[in-house]
């Protein structure tokens, strides 16, 4: 059977197979991302997952290789690939879990090292599997490619899909065994394309590959889960603590944003920022969000039992406001609405994203019904009845703080909240921002943070009543970084607001964490000396109050300063940061951290390193410059080394072999001897071989890494239009996946049009419409989003879908058109154009967060627009 | 004559694996005193009695059979159960940070293999120390026995409440990265005492944070350096 006529007159199953196939290993991402974040963390799954993408890479580079050998029993190798899918993807994740290595031991240890290697290969095997059937369906069908590899990006759009939603219903760890059934349809479906059944081999073919698939599918539904958390894992010392009698597991959630569980546990004692002094914090239960720890939820009835919290250094700002109406911000356990209600709070009003949350601590709780939840209502909209006047005692609320009266749930994300909403608040409290410093850890700090940037302080700002102060409560870093950068976020939304920052500010610290705050008004004297008292009573140090003076520091918790100096980093960072531009722009520049306040643009508010430091680092901390390092840059950045590497070998080695096979047929020719045994490596119109493998590497790397940054740019972009980093990936996805793929499918139709018969019009004229779009993206995106961020979920949902049609779309002629030319050349080059695009595509994930968080959104869309420009340049000086 | 008879008679009846014990510590004894200069002594620790502990104490004592040859390594080293055993400097670190007298009472949360425990042995008076882990409080206890640190009490609970019935406590240490300075503990200090324990989030640089109550029980903190403890009931990491 000779490659090419395998998919004649059965092109309709074979794209259902591809189209599953596709479905198959998007979803698979999704359930090995989803269980790895819980079962260690994210920096480590980031380079896991990275890692395995290689497999698409991979799968090319083998293809091209072996690709003689496999022309010659394509549907053995093709069957042969998707069973490895099926049986990899039911089993890889249970296999790797054994390969697991010690991770604090990662950087000590060359055996662990090896297992890390070990453990991600594993979980390489079903995206190498997947690669190679996908690969080599596209080779075969070179002749109709454009549907075939239709048929592959919307099914990728689908499966990502459908991936979400199956972390709904099953949950990560049953996920691979479920998704291995659609890979079994897939199977199915090839072993019709190839008419399987008609012959005895094809038959006895047929039997086994589907009789291995079930025998790795079925234990694999049945089979019980066994979970294997890192054994550092906060979550895994409950657990320890749950088996030996001394902690209850009382309640699990499990959904696509993160895992739920709580427990009860008699010896944690959790309170973030309480001084030293304050009393004991009450009896609790813990909450864990993807197996971290992420604070205490209070079982108390009365108010009077969270006078812990009125000892915390942000209780500043409620100090500072009678009976105050309270924004609440991205609050998770209701620790701080107890801090809200014990200083007499009128109306507490908490934004959560997260409508599973408050339901599993109701559930945890054991209260008798869950809190009443409202969607991100229109603007100006009220909330649900609640009294007016503040509730003498809670008595009557119970335990459970967000069915408390005078507390009102929305289910939104905080800054599109802010945005949409009409009311105003005496103190807004960016609870989300809360917690122990983020930036030193995991991929958090590469993550977008729509919350924190000069734009959405400036927004909370306009909601602020007379009066009214915003407030931030980070942890303390050595050297000083999260909340320097918050001073500064915070001074320059007030002079973008048209206020002059130093009248506004405050900065205290106790011994453990930074309060932050912006005042409404300038402050006045007596609201400056207030400041100063209640920092005695919180046993804090004050840093920054309008008029300060080196007179007026104290030093009840001694920090780190400038040597010969009096007062802490924290002082002199402000006083630059409010002192005019020079000293200001120089300030930033000196830093040994990226200190300077996020926008809308470049949205990393955790992100702190900056290239130029690393000799300071290195000198500062000698061998453990390393570990010093924000771990989330430093793991992005070992991944892009890591895949560029990996990339290296993978393009370089098909490559290779290609032009030694080359070579050794010239030879054959000229000597005479070899000429009938090749086919000639025919290419349309007879010009000789000449170009395709150069051609195929800028080609196929250049849309590689655009389609990618392009597709993580709108990700990032969508976010905050829609609300959710979960719906922003799924709809930007669902869209450019599936547009793109209509592209791709219609290219048989386009094609009809004179001007753009030739592979090479049509990438010429795609590449320049992608350039220009993805800029005319840039700038006109935020504007019209702007437009519909009043509108309801399922219109957003359908804005972002039209939006990105245009550019999908034409994003979606590159590919075939440009398999169309390598098919041309040889059908060797098919899978060598595989392979290079799917290495490009997975470099470009850690290098679009590099960009972005280098040079903000503008200049991803900038090296966006330039990939497909060179696309287009390369094809037109191929054609010449 | 008769003594060395009575001497070889005494070690013909330990049991072998003591006597082995023994004869390995010795040997290791140079390996203890070059982790001492090398990475202690030279890297700023300069109380002589903490850095005579350092040397007296057999580190690879307190750790399993497969991480004995890395026992003198200034490194954090596996203890099971999700916990380490400090790295030899941040041990020696935050013991002369709390400039200990030979009568001095400390108390210690976090037990782990007890090893912090017997550094603070050879120092001072009496330690009391805490574990929340059953299985680890249970072989720290019969280890310390084993090397005949009669003057450290293991019990098993909750640090954080510390131990009312022997307070007040001259020092006190916290080898387990918390999220906030346990109020009790501050209670439980004496006037005049000093307490060090890392504060900040896991998996991320925590500060070791001093506290020091003076003479008239007013409480202060100091940030002293950054470290790296592993979660929960963990132990210093790395400086």
């Amino acid at each position: 059977m000779r490659a090419g006529s395998v998919g004649e007159g059965r092109l309709g199953p074979a794209s259902a197979a591809v189209f599953l196939a596709s479905a198959v290993v998007l979803a698979l991402q999704i359930a090995f991302i989803r269980a790895l974040s819980f079962d260690t963390y994210h920096h480590f799954t980031y380079l896991v997952i990275s890692t395995a993408l290689l497999g698409f890479g991979a799968s090319g580079t083998v293809l091209t290789v072996a690709w003689r050998r496999i022309e010659r029993r394509p549907a053995f190798w093709s069957t042969a690939a998707l069973v490895l899918l099926v049986v990899t993807s039911a089993l890889a994740y249970r296999v790797a879990v054994g390969l697991r290595p010690d991770m604090q031991y990662v950087l000590f240890s060359l055996r662990e090292v090896l297992k890390l290697w070990a453990h991600a290969l594993v979980l390489f095997v079903p995206f190498f599997a997947g690669g190679a059937f996908v690969g080599m369906a596209l080779a075969f069908f070179r002749g109709r490619v454009g549907l075939v590899y239709g048929a592959n990006m919307v099914g990728s759009g689908l499966g990502g899909v459908s991936g979400v939603l199956l972390a709904f219903v099953v949950g990560p760890y049953r996920m691979p065994a479920v998704i291995a059934l659609l890979g079994v349809a897939a199977l199915f479906s090839w072993l019709w394309s190839f008419d399987m059944l008609r012959s005895r081999s094809g038959r006895r073919t047929a039997v086994i590959a589907v009789a291995v698939s079930l025998a790795a599918v079925v234990p694999a539904l049945t089979a019980p889960v066994r979970t294997s958390i890192d054994q550092y894992k906060s979550v895994a010392h409950a657990l320890r603590l749950a088996e030996q009698g001394d902690a209850e597991h009382l309640e699990q959630a499990i959904g696509p944003r993160e895992q739920i569980d709580i427990f009860d546990i008699p010896s944690e004692h959790h309170t973030l920022f309480a001084s030293p002094t304050a009393p004991a914090p009450p009896r609790q239960l813990s909450l864990y969000l993807d197996g971290d720890h992420a604070g205490g939820v209070f079982l108390i009835d009365e108010v009077e039992e969270a006078e812990v919290m009125r000892h915390t250094a942000q209780a500043l700002a409620y100090r500072l406001v009678s009976e105050p109406e309270v924004l609440l911000l991205g609050e998770r356990t209701g620790v701080n609405v107890w801090l809200a209600l014990a200083h007499g709070a009128r109306r507490v009003t908490v934004v959560q994203p997260n409508p599973q949350l408050p339901r599993a601590i109701a559930a945890g709780i054991g209260a008798d019904g869950a809190p009443a939840f409202e969607s991100a209502e229109p603007e100006g909209s009220e909330g649900p009845e609640g009294p007016e006047e503040p509730p003498a005692s809670s008595s009557q609320a119970g335990a459970q703080v967000f069915a408390h009266p005078a507390v009102r749930v929305v289910n939104a994300e905080p800054r599109l909240f802010l945005e949409r909403t009409g009311e105003s608040f005496d103190i807004i409290h960016f609870a989300e921002a809360e917690g122990m410093p983020a930036g030193a850890g995991g991929l958090a700090s590469m993550g977008e943070d729509y919350m924190l940037t000069v734009e959405a302080v400036e927004a909370a700002l306009r909601r602020l009543t007379d009066g009214g102060y915003l407030t931030a409560t980070r942890g303390m870093q050595s050297p000083p970084r999260d909340n320097v950068r918050l001073f500064a976020l915070f001074a320059e939304a007030l002079r973008t607001a048209g206020a002059e920052p130093a009248e506004h500010l405050v900065q205290a610290r106790n011994y453990l964490a930074v309060t932050t705050l912006a005042s409404a008004d300038p402050m006045k004297p007596e609201g400056v000396a207030r400041v100063r008292e209640l920092a005695a009573e919180l046993s804090a140090d004050v840093d920054y109050h309008p008029g300060i003076t080196e007179d007026d520091l104290t030093e009840r918790n001694r920090v780190s300063g400038p040597e010969g100096a009096k007062g802490s980093w924290y002082y002199h960072a402000a006083q630059r940061i409010l002192g005019d531009e020079g000293r200001r722009e120089a300030f930033f520049r000196d830093w040994v951290y990226d200190l300077r306040p996020p926008t809308d643009d470049r949205p990393y508010f955790h992100s702190f390193f900056r290239f130029s430091s690393l000799p300071r680092y290195i000198r500062s901390y000698g061998q453990y410059w390393f570990q010093r390092l924000e771990l989330g840059y430093a793991v992005v950045l070992v991944t892009f080394v890591q895949v560029v590497l990996a990339a290296l070998v993978l393009i370089l080695a098909p490559i290779v072999v290609l032009r030694r096979r080359r070579g050794r047929r010239a030879g054959g020719k000229a000597g005479g001897k070899a000429g009938g045994r090749a086919p000639p490596l025919e290419e349309p119109g007879g010009a000789g071989l000449r170009r395709p493998i150069g051609w195929t590497v800028v080609h196929f790397t250049a849309i590689g890494l655009g389609f990618l940054l392009l597709e993580m740019l709108h990700i990032q972009r969508f976010t905050r239009f829609l609300g959710d980093p979960i719906y922003a990936t799924a709809a930007v996805l669902t869209a450019i996946l599936v547009f793109s793929g209509a592209g791709s499918a219609a290219q048989g139709l386009i094609a009809r049009r004179p001007r753009l018969r030739s592979a090479g019009e049509r990438i010429r004229t795609a590449g320049v419409a992608v350039a220009v779009l993805a800029m005319v993206y840039y700038l006109a995106l935020d504007p019209v989003l702007q437009l519909g961020v009043g509108a309801g979920e399922p219109v957003r949902f359908v804005i972002t879908l039209l939006l990105l049609l245009p550019i999908s779309f034409m994003m979606g002629w590159l590919m075939p058109a440009g398999l169309e030319i390598a098919a041309g050349g040889s059908s060797e080059l098919v899978p060598l154009a595989w392979a290079i695009n799917g290495v490009a595509s997975v470099a470009a994930t850690p290098l679009s967060v590099m960009i972005a968080a280098g040079g903000g959104f503008l200049t991803v869309s900038a090296v966006a627009a330039a990939c497909y420009a060179v696309a287009a340049i390369a094809v037109m000086r191929e054609q010449k | 004559m008769r003594g060395v008879t009575v001497l070889l008679l005494s070690l013909s009846l330990l049991p072998p694996t003591t006597l082995a014990a023994d004869e390995h510590a010795d040997e290791r004894a140079d390996e203890r005193r070059q982790m001492v200069d090398r990475h202690i002594d030279r890297e700023g620790v300069s109380d002589r009695a903490v850095l005579e502990a350092m040397r007296e104490v057999p580190r690879h004592e307190f750790v399993g059979s497969e991480h004995r040859s890395q026992a003198y390594a200034n490194r954090p080293l596996p203890i099971g159960h999700g916990q380490t055993i400090s790295q030899p400097y941040m041990v020696a670190f935050m013991t002369e940070v709390l400039e200990l007298d030979a009568d001095d009472t400390v108390f210690e949360v976090g037990t782990g293999s007890g090893y912090q425990a017997a550094v603070l042995a050879e120092i001072v008076q009496e330690v009391h120390t805490v574990e929340i882990i059953e299985a680890l409080a249970g072989s720290a206890r019969r280890r310390l026995d084993r090397l005949g640190y009669d003057n450290v009490t293991v019990e098993e609970g909750d640090g954080y409440f510390g131990k009312e019935a022997a307070a007040p406590f001259d020092a006190i240490i916290v080898t387990a990265a918390a999220g906030h300075i346990p109020s009790p503990l501050v209670e439980q200090l004496d006037r005049g005492g000093r307490m060090v324990i890392p504060v900040g989030p896991v998996h991320a640089v925590q500060n070791l944070v001093l506290v020091t109550k003076d003479a008239e029980g007013e409480v202060t903190t100091e940030q002293l350096l950054p470290v790296r403890f592993v979660p929960m009931t963990g132990r210093a990491q790395e400086r």
